[in-house]
């Protein structure tokens, strides 16, 4: 999983080519997905144990907590654009103009956070009612699908906004 | 129960943090980009290295802080022999897992069309950037849940999510120094 997650940051570096500074925001959109997720997990696994989550039906919790875990990705995801673009003129070189940062790291923190968080719910609530612990499942789940979606998220993202010519 | 600002408030510090440290990262991904054009290989195993390293520092803290907490491990930097063997069998993890990664990276090199590719080299470069981070990290695990234990903050909560962006940051550096150094 983690060998097909560098084959796409691979074309990443190929994509950075027409978007230059792009590869500083590989490691933190990764990271921030994968912490973002597996918080998610983690919270979803303990509202199952406990109960005020039901694996049967669509709850106000579990709502709740896709909302947050969307919201977070998004927010972050502003926050990294403006850090990258920062570090990006700082040590000088080719980058790509504020705005495509900001527009890209905000489609790819979107895109991923609505796909990951339906996809990290999906997988503990199928887990619980097959009698597994959520929490052996989840998360390492979470972490290496967080990857590969992400950075084919940032792919599209890219081909998308430096093709709309901003 | 879920309260929609208590996950906002204790989410975002830790989310801030690790932004910061993350992009840092990525600063010395994007100075070195030239370099990385040249060694396709290590570009594909990145990830798969930074989360060998990642497991390690979190396999390593979690184990740690379920020993602090049980009592079976004091918070003092004196010799313990529970706490060796742990680092041993990291470290053994550690050397499996990064000549794996070495072979893959050569394999996956030559797929990509590099002619001069050395089966020596890649092996010797993931083993000896993965050992020395590893070493870093196991060391920053050893004296973070010590220094958060003492002081009453429990180090499952706070080492795991600072030491795997630690470990991309030191990860990624001594990669790139030994690429830089080998070739």
């Amino acid at each position: 999983m983690e060998l097909a997650t560098g084959g796409f940051l691979d074309g990443i570096m190929d994509e950075a080519a027409i978007a230059p500074g792009l590869l500083i925001l590989v490691p933190g959109i990764l990271g921030m997905r994968g912490n973002i997720s597996s918080a998610l997990g983690a919270r979803l696994s303990s509202g199952l144990h406990l109960g005020y989550i039901s694996s049967t039906h669509m709850t106000k919790g579990l709502k709740k907590n896709i909302e947050i875990s969307i919201f977070l990705s998004v927010f972050i995801a502003f926050v990294l654009s403006v850090l990258a673009w920062g570090a990006c003129i700082y040590i000088g070189g080719p980058c790509i103009s504020l705005v495509n940062f900001i527009l890209i790291s905000i489609t790819t923190g979107l895109l991923s956070g609505v796909i990951l968080s339906l996809t990290t719910s999906g997988i503990a609530v199928l887990s619980y009612r097959k009698g597994l612990d959520p929490d052996n499942v989840t998360l390492p789940a979470a972490a290496s699908i967080g990857d590969i979606i992400t950075i084919i998220c940032l792919l599209l993202s890219v081909k998308f906004i430096i093709g709309l010519g901003l | 129960m879920i309260n929609t600002r208590e996950i906002l408030q204790e989410s975002m510090p830790v989310l801030f943090l690790c932004a910061g440290i993350s992009v840092l990262s990525g600063m010395f991904l994007g100075r070195n980009i030239e370099l990385l054009r040249m060694l396709p290989g290590i570009v594909i195993i990145l990830p798969a290295f930074n989360a060998v390293n990642g497991n390690i520092a979190s396999v390593m803290s979690s184990r740690l802080s379920s020993a602090l907490h049980a009592g079976l491990v004091k918070p003092r930097f004196t010799g313990s022999r529970l706490l060796s063997e742990n680092v041993y069998s990291m470290l053994l993890v550690a050397v499996a897992s990064f000549l794996v990664l070495g072979g893959a990276a050569a394999a996956l090199d030559s797929l990509m069309g590099s002619e001069d590719v050395n089966l020596i080299v890649f092996p010797f470069v993931t083993l000896t950037a993965g050992l020395i981070t590893a070493l870093i990290l196991i060391l920053l695990s050893i004296f973070s849940s010590y220094l958060t234990y003492r002081h009453g903050v429990d180090p499952d909560n706070v080492v795991v999510p600072a030491l795997t962006t630690i470990g991309d940051l030191v990860g990624i550096s001594s990669l790139l120094l030994v690429a830089v150094a080998v070739v």
